[in-house]
């Protein structure tokens, strides 16, 4: 490739986003006439129309303005074919649905598998004499019914494309007895190295409701979220690989006894030897050294934001274990700890920012809000996090009690917040004054504050996604604000939904769900072919892109990652983006090419300390790692801010840095290639830093 | 007024016909991809149908309300979907559309302009926006296959998406290129 310069290639004219995807949209409606041009939506919108008017005049809920009934029949006229053939679609809809009634009353001892806000909706079985008009205008109109929602939006889909089946019809259907679930996620026995069975669980046609769910429930939502996205699961690990996962996340290795450690098993249980665990024991994180790693890791990612010193780490480390080991209530040590711990030092002499550290821990870490953008303004992603709020919430925790903060407004305004934390935050209702009178909103006492988290649900996923986090690294469940979370979907909601119902169930004894976690499906997920040795090196960026998905949606297990600083990223980046010769590689590709090191060596390398000089080898790795992770940063919120500066801070906001100073943001600034101009080069730039500051150490 | 003015009741069937084509090009300048700009373009015609206090002034005002309405399903949508992408808010997105579409409710006559002033660019410049837009292919493909750099090839594409927007608004405004 010759790198002299285009004649062409002068500055382009700046001009807006906006104008940019108009272009492109054009452009892309240009260059592909045939089947990206709009198409004719009339019969369909008028037959959903048609529908929509007969189901509202038949429930007498709604009424259609008198030009809409004119245009309605004027176009009933024009389209008589249209209506013969909705006639006939709706007249075989309802004999399927009469079917499936029948299968349905046949069924009738079995329990019924449906979400919460199912079972609300639908009140139970249709009286049999209502089932004709139901099926007719529920079954047959699956789209407007299954979709509806709280804010009255129908999820769109195209009539041409089908929408996708409720997950667990899809999983009746495609498991069908059989009874291998890997069936669904396309792994088949024989494709699993050295020939071991997959540990997927069996299925059945029984279905269970939540409450009653066990693991082999919680495993199959697991599969149908992989099924749902389009990822297939890496292959069941072996149990050296499976040990050390254990060990290196909880610190022991099942079934080995008490006496081993973290140190010895990772070290050792290497595949080969012969390596015995016990998943399914029900003594774990019983005994006093397993309950105090447990608690020792919880107390680790609770306490994150504290600055807790280690006099204090280790009181509240004992303390937990206790509980831990004992079965206690772990949210009412929780609670305790909530209604006793001492307000942060840090930042000096700044009490409202050191009240707000405090309230930003109970509502983001304990509760597991999605607070962050609230401490400066509300937050565009969820309409319940409010700057107002989050203030209100902080002065809870002033140093005087009942004492009200100032704080800052986006345009410069001061507000005064006076304690209070929403109950919404909390996941509570209001508080009943009487019956059909809604009570206070929110909560004003530090006490109260602490009282109500016992028993509380959202406590409950809060505590299971940092379960999920110290076994998998990542939240079951991310927040909304995580540029990096895989797709959300209904399964891995109802898995959270199972293991928080567990938790409730069991009085909260936290060892409970932590067996769910160490023994759950995703645990047993090797790593992505694509990355097994050398692999990665020869692997094209799709794939490269799949196997990040699926290592972010648990259905494989991450790869060591080699240790490298902000500096070597970016110099590994822009030696592949033409700003400087390249370094590495003899071709300049876009996928990996070979050179000296394989990143697994290394990385156990760089473990140890000694990275120093071989860090150049690693450069093609990473490359492969940005280029996957790339995918999952597209059409994030970092791209929808408008001012350069502010996506850099923001960019440092996403991985954690809650003041940025000055340097960073020239840091960030310094990275940022001028010459891109386009909408997807200047997200990428954005993409990129985010990416150095997330992975470097 | 003009006659599109004067009848400000048009039958639904007249009006999805209308103004459907209009949307989906507006969904998809917000981004959306062709399977999203057809299942968002029948909500927002058929939820605008469905209310019961929906009025047709004009053609005008009928398409920016219906403009509007998208753009709430697609934030809306985003929302649902957990990767929310907070969009540029509708009012300058509606002011580009008025100067790239005009008085236009489908926005053919732009893609009529744009097939004309495509004709002015160098064959490079359509080779590599054909490879981009028609192809898919990545910076490095093209720089490859015009054996420049990739700061090139983006520099080359720019320019040419330049000079097609100076050129369509151009001929929009009466000004020839």
């Amino acid at each position: 490739m010759s790198n002299n310069p285009d004649p062409q290639s002068q500055p382009p004219v700046q001009w807006s986003d906006a104008d940019d995807r108009a272009m492109d949209a054009l452009l892309r409606e240009y260059f592909h006439e045939q089947n990206a041009s709009p198409r004719d939506f009339t019969s369909e919108i008028l037959a959903k129309l048609n529908q929509s008017h007969r189901h509202s005049i038949g429930s007498g809920t709604q009424r259609s303005s008198l030009a809409t009934i004119k245009s309605l029949a004027a176009s009933q006229k024009s389209n008589g074919i249209a209506v013969a053939i909705r006639w006939f679609a709706v007249l075989a809809a309802s004999v399927l649905a009469l079917i499936a009634i029948r299968a349905l009353k046949e069924n009738a001892n079995q329990r019924e598998f449906a979400l919460h806000t199912i079972d609300k909706q639908d009140g139970g079985e249709p009286e049999a004499d209502q089932a004709g008009n139901l099926a007719t205008d529920n079954r047959a109109l699956p789209q407007d019914d299954a979709a509806a929602n709280a804010d009255g939006v129908t999820k769109p889909q195209s009539p041409t494309k089908p929408r996708r089946e409720p997950i667990v019809l899809s999983l009746d259907k495609q498991v069908d007895g059989a009874d291998d679930a890997s069936r669904i996620a396309g792994v088949t026995v024989d494709a699993v190295p050295g020939g071991q069975p997959s540990a997927m669980p069996l299925r059945g046609s029984e279905t269970v409701s939540v409450q009653d769910a066990d693991l082999k429930d919680f495993d199959r939502q697991f599969l149908a979220y992989w099924n749902s996205i389009g990822v297939t699961p890496a292959p069941a690990a072996d149990d050296a690989t499976l040990a050390n996962r254990i060990a290196d996340r909880f610190g022991f290795l099942p079934g080995s006894g008490d006496e081993s450690d973290s140190s010895s098993s990772s070290g050792n249980a290497v595949a080969g030897d012969p390596v015995k665990i016990e998943l399914a024991s029900s003594d774990l994180f019983s005994s006093e050294r397993q309950s105090r790693l447990l608690a020792e890791r919880l107390i680790k990612q609770l306490g994150n934001g504290l600055k807790l010193g280690d006099e204090r780490s280790e009181q509240l480390v004992t303390s937990a274990a206790e509980v831990i080991r004992s079965g206690g209530r772990f949210d009412q040590w929780i609670s305790d700890w909530v209604a006793s711990e001492a307000i942060p030092s840090e930042p000096a002499g700044a009490a409202h920012l050191q009240a707000a550290a405090m309230g930003e821990w109970v509502a983001g870490r304990l509760m597991g809000a999605d607070v962050g953008c609230a401490r400066c303004h509300d937050s565009p992603i969820d309409s319940r996090f409010n700057q107002h709020d989050y203030w209100a919430v902080a002065a809870i925790f002033t140093p005087t009690p009942m004492q009200s903060v100032f704080y800052e407004m986006p345009d410069g305004r001061q507000k005064v917040a006076a304690p209070g934390a929403p109950r919404r935050w909390l996941g509570l209702p209001r508080t009943p004054v009487q019956p059909g009178v809604s009570g206070a909103a929110t909560i004003a006492s530090r006490a109260e504050l602490a009282a109500s988290l016992v028993g509380n649900r959202q406590l409950a996923r809060a505590l299971i996604n940092h379960l999920w986090t110290i076994g998998f690294g990542t939240p079951m469940v991310s927040a909304a604000s995580s540029p990096i979370a895989p797709p959300q979907d209904d399964s891995i909601e109802l898995a959270l939904e199972m293991l928080s119902e567990k938790l409730i169930a069991a009085d909260f004894d936290i060892r409970v769900a932590a067996r769910w976690v160490i023994q759950s499906e995703p645990m047993k997920r090797g790593t992505p072919v694509e990355l097994q040795g050398d692999a990665w090196r020869l692997a094209g960026e799709s794939q490269l892109v799949a196997a990040s998905l699926a290592q972010r949606s648990f259905a494989a297990a991450r790869s060591p990652w080699p240790a490298a600083s902000q500096a070597q990223l970016l110099a590994m980046m822009e030696s592949r983006s033409g700003k400087q010769p390249a370094k590495i590689g003899t071709r300049d590709s876009m996928l990996a090419q070979p050179i000296a090191a394989t990143p697994g060596a290394d990385a156990s390398k760089s473990a140890t300390g000694s990275r120093g000089d071989k860090s150049i080898d690693y450069q093609d790795y990473w490359w492969t790692q940005w280029l996957a992770d790339r995918e999952g940063l597209k059409g994030g919120w970092m791209e929808s801010i408008a001012d350069r500066d502010q996506q850099v801070r923001h960019a440092f906001y996403a991985v954690g840095y809650q003041n940025v100073n000055a340097r960073q943001l020239e840091w960030g600034n310094s990275l940022i290639d001028s010459s891109a101009t386009g909408a997807d080069e200047r997200n990428e730039e954005i993409a990129k830093i985010y990416w150095v500051i997330q992975n470097s150490l | 007024m003009s006659d599109e003015e004067a009848e400000p009741h048009r039958s639904a069937e007249e009006l999805i016909r209308r103004h459907q084509v209009g949307v989906w090009r507006y969904l998809r300048m917000l981004g959306c991809d062709e399977s999203l700009a057809d299942d968002l373009t029948q909500e927002t015609l058929l939820k605008v149908l469905c209310r019961d206090d929906f009025t047709q002034h004009s053609d005008p005002a009928t398409a920016s309300y219906l403009r509007r309405t998208a753009h709430n399903l697609l934030v809306s949508y985003h929302r649902k979907g957990g990767r929310t992408k907070t969009l540029v808010t509708s009012d300058p997105l509606d002011e580009i559309w008025n100067r790239w579409a005009g008085r236009d409710l489908s926005g053919d006559e732009t893609l009529d302009r744009l097939k004309l002033c495509m004709e002015s660019l160098s064959e490079r410049a359509r080779l590599a926006l054909q490879m981009r837009f028609g192809d898919d292919a990545s910076r490095a493909d093209i720089a490859a296959a015009l054996d420049i750099t990739e700061h090139g090839a983006r520099n080359l594409m720019q320019r040419a998406k330049q000079q097609l927007r100076d050129c369509v608004l151009g001929k929009i405004s009466g000004t020839e290129f």
